[in-house]
């Protein structure tokens, strides 16, 4: 039997799991509840009439990295770990299967299942954008692009501490801790010691509303250093847009790596 | 079709639960597995299942090696390792045909196999309402519904009642009459009697004892029986005297242990004297299993020859 044709088995079942335990619809229907709210803020409370169309679409795209990372927790956090949590792993390990088509199918219905959401959550988006102002930018596409570069990385890095653990609950709460404390923190301390964080992936994908910034894509500072008393200093670090991608494309590779070679060595004790 | 373990080892920290074991079982038959809890059966089974890597040493299935071609290897292979749990927002069917689906075969079987482990009823409903009697079936019904020559199976009646365990033995005995090889481990003594050709014996990692049900019997025959008889025995004097009868101890008056010297026909002579004096015996049978006598000598330290 094909690798690929397995790894496709293995899409078709995790996907379906999604929809059945409701996990698809769940973080739907948290999707809706976001969109709808923002457009009902904005119909009540904005005059868009004084807003530039990348200052709008700005503040369209910000809850998309809480989105990304709700939908990596939900998809990806126990799809490994989860096997070896609820013992299903003495059914499907067991099988002339290589362990690398199990955890690749499983990352793609991951992203699919993700996607699904992010779209949904983009279509509004475009929809409302272009409901006030006529024009979809290239500002706007670029993001939408990156977006599903953050999705793939931020999945990959998610995998691999599901290949990590052997505790799916475990897993989900260690990755979210780590996506909305641990990088927050860090980006924060760069402020302080004014070292660019270009190891965190969370810093690579600030990209997403910095292509909003200034006359053109990439028209802004990636440094700024900020006199505070007269021995200290803030310094504000933005990747600039090829570093934004390095970075979450690095994420991807690694992690994807490391990933796929602790899953094919990891027992079943 | 065979399965061979070559100097297969498995060790956690200074720890071995599987030394140097040499073993190979071959044909159309049950083999049995057996040994304590902690001996290095599991150990064993989820190494041939790609789910332990060995620490040294090579687990061969058809002349492939589990951990280098896997997918060679478990290709004819059916298997039952612990008690697995199923994806739980899946029926019978969805989880018979993802395992048919991933290992490319027909899923013309699957009602069959469902039909044979008696979760045909149930074949959609979602697997998250079983007991876990329900679930071993279905553990069952996964190992069958591919057809493979060759079923590794880990104490396939756990978890189950009396009359699913009854089932299960009878189910292996058909696969064994189909001329599939099946290597299973159990803790059941009576189990393995009654299912396999040969058993295996294993002791902290290490193989004891491999050979047919028949030479351990003979090897380790009971020499002991305890006769039951319609009326009290009043008087043990003339069965003393009986050939071969080394000892008699009186359990009540209608129940006797007699020890003898000899095996199977001296046993059988013995009853024959019995039956020749006027006792009305309503049961005669050997006290113990021969297979139990040499799982406790063997795992008591003793070698057999």
């Amino acid at each position: 039997m094909n690798d690929f044709v397995q790894m496709l088995v293995i899409s078709k079942y995790q996907f379906k799991n999604y929809i059945r335990s409701k996990r698809l619809l769940t973080l739907i229907l948290i999707t809706l509840a976001i969109v709808i709210a923002y457009i009902v803020v904005v119909h009540i409370y904005v005059d868009t009439s004084y807003m530039e169309v990348n200052s709008f679409a700005k503040d369209w795209v910000s809850p998309i990295s809480f989105l990304i990372i709700l939908a990596a927790l939900f998809f990806g956090g126990d799809a490994i770990a989860g096997e070896y949590q609820t013992k299903t792993g003495y059914f499907l390990l067991p099988n002339p299967i290589r362990r690398e088509s199990i955890l690749w199918g499983k990352y793609i219905a991951s992203f699919l299942a993700s996607a699904i959401v992010i779209l949904i959550y983009w279509a509004f988006a475009f929809g409302d954008i272009y409901y006030y102002y006529k024009e979809i930018n290239s500002a706007l596409l670029y993001s939408f692009s990156i977006s599903f570069l953050f999705l793939l990385s931020l999945l990959a890095l998610t995998y691999l501490f599901s290949s990590l653990l052997n505790n799916g609950t475990v897993a989900i709460v260690l990755v979210a801790i780590i996506y909305f404390f641990v990088f927050s923190i860090v980006d924060s301390i760069s402020m302080l010691t004014g070292i660019e964080p270009w190891y965190s992936i969370t810093y690579g994908a600030s990209i997403l509303t910095l292509v909003f910034e200034g006359n053109y894509i990439g028209d802004y500072p990636t440094k700024q250093v900020i006199q505070v008393g007269p021995n200290f200093t803030i310094t504000t670090f933005n990747p600039t847009i090829n570093e934004g991608i390095a970075i979450m494309l690095a994420y991807f590779i690694i992690s994807a790596i490391l990933a796929t070679i602790i899953f094919h060595y990891k027992e079943m004790k | 079709m065979y399965l061979e373990a070559i100097n297969l080892s498995k060790k956690y920290g200074n720890f071995y639960a599987l030394k140097n074991l040499n073993l190979r079982v071959e044909g159309g038959k049950c083999v049995g597995y057996l040994g304590p809890n902690g001996a290095g059966k599991t150990t064993t089974l989820k190494i041939f299942t790609n789910l332990l890597r060995p620490t040294s040493g090579d687990a061969i299935i058809n002349g492939y090696s589990v951990q280098k071609e896997l997918k060679k290897a478990l290709k004819d292979v059916g298997t039952l390792i612990e008690t697995p749990n199923f994806y739980p927002y899946l029926t019978p069917i969805e989880i018979l045909s993802m395992l048919c689906d991933i290992r490319g075969a027909d899923r013309k079987n699957i009602i069959e196999a469902l039909k044979k482990v008696k979760l045909y009823e149930w074949r959609n409903t979602k697997v998250k309402k079983f007991s876990k009697g329900m679930t071993q079936r279905l553990a069952m019904a996964v190992a069958l519904v591919t057809n493979p020559s060759i079923m590794i199976l880990d104490e396939p009646t756990t978890g189950m009642d009396p009359q699913g365990m009854a089932e299960i033995r009878e189910i292996i005995k058909e696969l064994k009459k189909e001329g599939k090889l099946i290597f299973m481990s159990s803790h059941l003594l009576p189990e393995i009697t009654d299912v396999c050709d040969e058993v295996a014996m294993i002791n902290k990692g290490t193989l004891l004892l491999y050979d047919s049900i028949d030479n351990v019997s003979s090897k380790f025959l009971s020499n002991s029986i305890v006769a039951e008889f319609l009326e009290p025995v009043r008087d043990i004097k003339p069965i003393q005297e009986l050939p071969y009868v080394r000892a008699i101890s009186q359990i009540n008056p209608y129940k006797l242990r007699i020890e003898f010297s000899g095996n199977a026909k001296e046993q059988y002579e013995l009853l024959n004297s019995l039956i020749k004096m006027g006792y009305k015996i309503t049961s005669y049978r050997s006290e113990g299993l021969a297979l139990e006598k040499a799982y406790l000598k063997l795992i008591g330290g003793d070698k057999i020859e």
